[in-house]
Formats: structure tokens, sequence, C-alpha cells
């Protein structure tokens, strides 16, 4: 089979298996539709009826809606499931088989995510656009230089999540660490509180950690928060971080590939 | 009565005795702990220091809807939590059987031996932020007052408690329940921000049919003076230790009947 | 003393519908057959006995187990543990019986064994005198000193299984329900376990009603013998008689010297092959010694083997 068929395969075919799911699905969107539902109505509460600090509401709702969209589309399930395979040796059968298993898995949790989006955050979005206004950005520039940050967004989300992933396999499995460590990603990715109404100082110690430039950077062009002379600068650190995620990825496949040799798979 | 308290103090016992066997695993989880409740304060101090209300509620009110809600979920949860994450998977894999084989009834057997400690360390966390968040608003504190607090937080245990053991007993009837995965922790963060901000309907939903309103928004304005109780009389802000045990009992005997409905089809 | 009348127990299997148009559906009423898993069972086991439960997987034996130790209700029927009614006063009966779930442990996972004993002697109420003098005994007999006081999850699949039996006799029960005790177990943990429910057996007369495919823990521990298949109960009765009623057949394998052919009236030809044949017998029409001794002097035997029906082997033709 052709491989670009294939891999469309697995994509409808993760697209599909949120269907047969019925119910368990239902609850899961219906978790994050509220989620989101709650955030945007607290920004409109607390922006009121105008605008303050330089944040209109449809500003913020255009932020959150996608902030969640970029984040749910390009995260992934596959660092946890390679992890859980080398756990129980059955990484070995994946190995023989005539595909790339990542690759696989990827297209897998795309379909799985698009499908999440296409459910809740489409509606809401429409919604939420035609209660507050859903912005676009300003100028094609804007927009070019927007696709190009958020393409190096999307990739960092990926690998993020993935390495996550695959180190639940390394570290202890303690659910409080994964709870806590997601507050300490929250606040410094920026997800809910827009990083340029941070204070100065908190902003400057979120430049040193990639979080911010998984989604927050690329919306901020988006919306004009940054300035133009600033975004290739911002281009350029994320690619940093693309290079440095890269490089972990690597290392932490070798190590997981030389485990499964040693215990015989 | 007797019986179970004593296998259940007997187990917190031996529990703690084995519970860090590694220290890295004990600074790795403090220090997650550390950061984890910094970072959260930091977002609700970034939040304050913007924007001095939200529909009308000020910071130090909103950080008492968060303490309130942290506070009484771990109370419910250092009982439930295990219960709603593995009730579950324990049906599926057959586990669940062998606590049909004990001399306990099965709910008793499950929170007993899924007990969790260690939550109290953030109950303690969460009553510090209450404190906090009373004396900056000036209140002054009576007898009082300390029991209008206790009454609030237990109240709102004994809903989020209701909440969990109902979500959980879903699992007697749902291979894969998907109400013990995220859903409570996606839905729970709503009450930690002042529910006058939702639509009219959804105020309802959270005063009648689950009422989590009970555990934060209503309790706290016992404390603060404030009035802001929607549709709804004043006095519902007093009721949430008998709203959360009616609420406790209802779940409880749902579970129990669900627990009975597994008994006789074996799923 | 085990009463087990008529008993029947259905499940509802829910079909999953494969056809789109059907889907929708599907959504609100989902499509099911029922599946007698028990079917009309009734036995009666005294107290003392050792009796072995077996059929092929899927034929009921699980679900019989759980009926007996109250986790299922029966569908139809009626069950008494020692005058009580085991789904029906679950507790009570709970605290007579002890169970063990071959497949399942029933231990905490991070405790050693030694607070896993405190803890259920709390549970049981377990009188201080016979939990040590249990405690004493069973480390002597299953040799659990080693590992008493490592957790459990650093155990070997047979030093667990040790330590669940245990567990279950701690409280003295009457009644004990095994389920696949030695399943994944090396050989010298196998005869380590069904030393041990001799013995305790043998000292308490406490009764125990074992399910297992192990024919050897049969043989080695059972005298009576009950076989379930579809749901059905096909054999009740002793061992040493369902042997000699089904363990008649038997065969030889026999080489001659080249040319040489055998032939009896009472054996029957199964296979041959360069020179090796394969002969069946029935005991009672020739007798093995017979058979042997009536090759051997009319044909030049080169090599003999004798191969009995095994359990395994008459149940394997029974399924």
């Amino acid at each position: 089979m052709n491989q670009v068929a294939l891999y469309s395969l697995t994509l409808w075919y993760g697209l599909k298996s949120k269907l047969t799911y019925r119910l368990s699905s239902v609850f899961e969107l219906l978790g994050k539709f509220l989620e989101i539902f709650a955030q945007i109505l607290i920004w409109v509460a607390l922006l009121g009826s105008g605008a303050r600090f330089d944040t209109t509401l449809s500003q913020m709702v255009t932020y959150l809606i996608l902030t969640r969209v970029v984040s749910t589309l390009f995260a992934t399930q596959a660092g946890n499931e390679i992890s859980d395979k080398i756990d129980d040796g059955s990484i070995a059968n994946d190995f023989v088989r005539p595909l790339n298993f990542k690759l696989y898995l990827l297209c897998n949790d795309l379909g799985n995510n698009f499908f999440k989006v296409l459910v809740v955050f489409l509606p809401i979005g429409v919604l939420a656009g035609l209660r507050y206004g859903f912005l676009l950005p300003q100028t094609a520039a804007q927009g070019a230089a927007f696709l190009v940050s958020l393409a190096f967004g999307a990739l960092l989300t990926f690998y993020y999540s993935y390495i996550l992933g695959l180190l639940s396999f390394w570290l202890i499995k303690n659910p409080f660490l994964r709870w806590h460590f997601r507050n300490v990603e929250q606040i410094f990715s920026g997800q809910f509180f827009p990083i340029w109404l941070y204070p100065a100082w908190l902003s400057a110690i979120t430049e040193f950690l990639p979080f911010r430039y998984f989604t927050y950077e690329p919306l901020a062009i988006y919306l004009g928060k940054t300035p133009v002379s600033e975004i290739p600068r911002v281009l350029l650190i994320q690619a940093f971080w693309l290079v440095a995620l890269y490089a972990v990825e690597r290392i932490l496949w070798r190590r997981a590939c030389k485990k499964v040799l040693v215990q015989g798979g | 009565m007797k019986k179970t308290l004593a296998v259940l103090f007997l187990y917190m016992r031996v529990k703690a005795k084995g519970k860090y066997e590694y220290r890295a695993a004990f600074w790795l989880d403090a220090l997650s702990f550390l950061f984890g409740y910094g970072a959260q304060t930091l977002l609700m101090v970034l939040l304050t220091q913007k924007f001095d209300t939200i529909n009308g509620w000020t910071p130090f009110e909103v950080m008492l809807l968060y303490a309130y809600t942290l506070a009484s979920y771990t109370l419910a949860n250092a009982l439930l939590s295990d219960v709603m994450w593995s009730l579950s998977r324990r049906i599926r894999t057959g586990d669940f059987d062998q606590t049909l084989t004990k001399p306990m009834k099965p709910l008793t057997y499950e929170i007993v031996t899924g007990f969790s400690p260690y939550y109290f360390l953030h109950f303690f966390l969460a009553l510090g932020m209450v404190a906090i968040g009373v004396t900056q608003l000036h209140v002054t504190v009576t007898p009082l007052t300390i029991l209008q607090i206790a009454c609030g937080i237990l109240g709102g245990a004994c809903v989020q408690g209701g909440v969990l053991l109902l979500f959980a007993s879903a699992s007697f009837f749902w291979i894969n329940n998907p109400l013990t995965g995220n859903f409570y922790t996606n839905i729970r963060p709503l009450i930690e921000y002042p529910i006058s901000v939702y639509p009219k309907f959804f105020q309802v939903l959270l005063t009648t049919l689950i009422p989590l309103a009970f555990v934060s928004f209503y309790p706290v304005q016992q404390i603060s003076g404030r009035q802001d109780f929607g549709l709804f009389p004043p006095v519902v802000r007093h009721l949430s230790l008998p709203v959360g045990i009616a609420f406790l009992l209802i779940a409880y005997a749902v579970f129990a009947a669900a627990s009975k409905h597994y008994k006789s089809t074996g799923s | 003393m085990i009463e087990v009348a008529h008993v029947s127990k259905s499940f509802k299997i829910y079909k999953n519908t494969k056809d789109s148009k059907h889907k929708l559906r599907s959504l609100f009423a989902r499509e099911y057959e029922i599946k007698r898993a028990v079917d009309d069972v009734s036995f009666t086991v005294g107290d003392g006995e050792l009796v072995g439960y077996v059929g092929p997987n899927g034929a009921g034996k699980s679900t019989t187990i759980k009926m007996l130790s109250g986790i299922l209700t029966p569908t139809a029927g009626e069950i008494l543990v020692d005058g009580r009614i085991p789904y029906e006063q679950r507790q009570e009966n709970a605290k007579h019986i002890g169970v063990v779930f071959g497949q399942r442990s029933q231990l905490y996972w991070d405790l050693p064994m030694t607070d896993t004993f405190r803890l259920h002697r709390r549970m049981y109420e377990i009188p201080e005198e016979t939990y040590k003098r249990n405690v004493d005994l069973f480390i002597e007999v299953l040799q659990m000193g080693s590992f008493l006081n490592q957790p459990v999850r650093q155990l070997s699949l047979g030093q667990k299984m040790r330590a669940n039996i245990a567990i279950a006799l701690l409280h003295d029960p009457e009644i004990v329900f095994l389920d696949e005790p030695t399943i994944g177990l090396d050989i010298v943990a196998k005869s380590r376990i069904r030393d041990f429910v001799k013995e305790i057996n043998r000292r308490k007369g406490t009764t125990f009603l074992l399910t297992t495919h192990d024919m050897d823990d049969i043989e080695q521990i059972c005298g009576r013998l009950m076989l379930i298949n579809h749901g059905r109960l096909g054999y009740d009765g002793s061992l040493a008689e369902f042997q000699a009623r089904y363990g008649d057949p038997y065969r030889l394998y026999v080489t001659l010297q080249p040319g040489e052919r055998p032939q009896h009236p009472h054996l029957q030809l199964l296979g041959a092959q360069e020179g090796r044949f394969t002969l069946g017998g029935s005991k009672a029409e020739l007798p093995i010694g017979e058979a042997v001794s009536y090759l051997s002097t009319h044909y030049s035997v080169r090599d003999l083997r004798i191969e009995e029906s095994s359990l395994e082997s008459i149940l394997k033709a029974m399924y």
C-alpha cells in the first residue's frame, strides 16, 4: 500500500475510533467544553464592557479559543503509548511492522484531535465569535508570520507532549507530579492569562523556558501584540527550542531502543 | 464501625511506613508540591493585581473561593480518590470480586484500602489560604466564624465526595467509565470563581442538580458578607452542611444500588 | 457443608453492531443475547471434602465459585453454604470462607506480609491465640520465613501464591475456594501448595473446592471430581471411580523386528510407521500385563512403551 494512503487511512481511523466510543467521547468533550466556556465567561466578567490594559474582549475570546485549538490539535499520546509498550515489551511487535511506528501514532492522534476540535472548539468558537467577536490577523504580513510561527508552535507542542509521554517510562509514576507540573506549565505558557499582561519580571522568566513558544507566541503575533520588529527574534527562538526538543527526543529514543534490546523484546 | 476505624488506622500506619522507599521520590514530591501550588498562587496574584474585581468579587474573596474548594476537595479525596480512579479498573480486571469476598461493605473496604492521607498536606495548605483570606478581609473572627468555616468546608467535602461517589457508581454499568477520568478535574475549576459570571440556568444547575455552589460560592459569603445569590434566597449561604450531607446520602444510595446490580449480573 | 440445588446463572452479552445502519439505533437500545453460564447444576459437598471442579474455559467454573462466595446471585436455584445463603448474607458468609483467585492477588502492593497479616487479623476480628497459632503454622509449612518482611511487589509468583493462600486461611474458614491456585507456578512451588492444602485439610478438616486446569492438582489433592461443561454438570463422583470407568483405554507403542506385524483380537492397530506400531487396547478386554506378555512371547520386541489414560486425555476426549 502506498505510504500516503496508509497514513491517511490511519488518520481516518483515528477520527472514526472517537465516534465509536459514543458516551465516553461525550463526557470528555463536555468537560473540555465546560472548561473553555467558563474561561470565556470569566474574562467577560473581568473585562467588563470595554477593554482594559490594552486587551479587548474579542482579543481574549480569540486567544482562549485558538490556544486550546492548537494545544489540543497537536498534543499527542504517542509518548505515553510507546512508554507503556516498552514497559510490557509489546513494542517489539511494532518494530517488526512495515511502517514508521511514530508516524502511525501521530496520524492516529491527529485524527482523534481533529475530532475533538471539530466537536468542541468549532461550535464554541462560532458561538463565542458571534457573541463577543472573533478576530482575524490585521495584515497579510501578520497572517503569514503567524502561520510560520504556528508551524513551529505546533511542532513544539507535539514534541513536548511526546517527550513527556516517553518520560513517564522513567519517572516514578506519581499522579501528583503530573498535576503539579501542569500548573507550572499553565503559568509559563500563558494558557489562561496571556503573557502580555504579566509583570516584567515574570515575563522575563518565561523567556528562558520553552512554554511560551508553544501557543502564546504564535497567537501574540496573530493578535498584533508582538511588534513586527520582534517577530524574527521570536521565530528564531522557536526554531532553537525545536532543535533542542528534537535533540532530547533523539536521545530518549535511543535510550528506549537500547532498553528494548536489552530486555530481549 | 469500631472495626472499620481500627482497620483504617492500622492501614494508615503501615502505609505511612513504606511510603517513601527512595529519598529521591520524596524530594521530587516535595518540590513539585511547592512549585505546583506556587504556580497556582502566582496565577491568582496576577489576576487580582491586574483586575480589582470579578463580578464585584474582590481578590481575597476569590482566594477564599479557591481555598474552600481546595480544602473540601482534599478532604473528600483522602477518602474517595482511589475509589474514583481505580474502581473502574478494578471492576474490569476482576479485582473488585476480591472486595466482595471480604467481611466488610464493599465501599468501606475500597475506602479503607485506598485511603490517601497524603491529601492532608494539601488540606493544611488550603486551610492556610482560608486563614489568609479571612484576615485580609478584616473579618472579626469569633467562635461562630470558626464554626461557619468548618461547616462550610465539611459541607463542601460532602458535596464533592458525593459527586466523586456518583461518578464512580457509573463504573458498575460502564466498562470504560469516562466520568472517572479527567472529567471532574475539568469541572472543578468552575467553582473556583464566582458562579454569578455564568448564565442563570447554569447557576441553578450548580445549586440544585449538582450542588457544587455549596462548596465555595455560598459558604464564602457567610464570611465575606457579600450578597450575591442570584435566584436564590440568602439563607443558602448557611446550608452547605445539610445540603452536603443530604447529597452525600443520595450518592451513597446510588452507589449501593449500583453495586447490587453488579452482583447480580457479574458484568 | 455446601448445598447447591438446581442453580442456573445467565448473563446478557451485548452485541457490537458493525452495521452502521444499526449503529444509530444501538445508541439507544443495544442488542444482546442471553448466555447460560451455569445450567441447572446441583451438588452437595460435605465437611472436610477435597473436591476438584474441572472443565474447559468458559464452562462455568469461575461463575459457580463466584456464586458460592456470594459475589454473584444465581438466576435460578438455591445455594446454602453451612446454612447461609452466600449472596444474601455476604458479609457473614465472608467470615467463614476463604477465597483464592489464582490469577489475581489480594495482597496489598507495597506492604510486607507481616503488615498484611495484621490488617487481616483486624478485618476478620481473629482472636489473638488463633492468629498466632495460624501465623506460626503457615510460616512453617509454607516456608515463608525468608520473605516475610519484603514488600509484596518484590515477591516471586510462587511466593505471592503462598502468601495468598496463607491470607485466605488466616481466619480459620471452614470452607475454602481455590480458583486456579497453581497456575503459572513451577513444579516445586506447585508441590508446596498442594502439600499445604492437604496438611490443612488433615489438621483442621477444612473443606476445599478447587478449580483447576492442572490435572496433577486433582490427582494429588482431590478425592472427588466434578466435571462441568457448557454450564452443565457432567460427572460427579470419586476420582478413582472416574479413572476406572473412563481410564480404561490404553496404548502400546511397540517396535518390532523388520517384517513383523503385531496382531491380537483385542488389540486395535492405530498406526504404523517403519516398524513402530501403535496399538490400542481396553483394560476390561485385555489387561495391560497380558498384552505385554503376549507381544513379547509372539514377537521380537525391540522397544515397548505403555501409555495409560491420563486424567488429561480422558477429559480431552470428553470435552
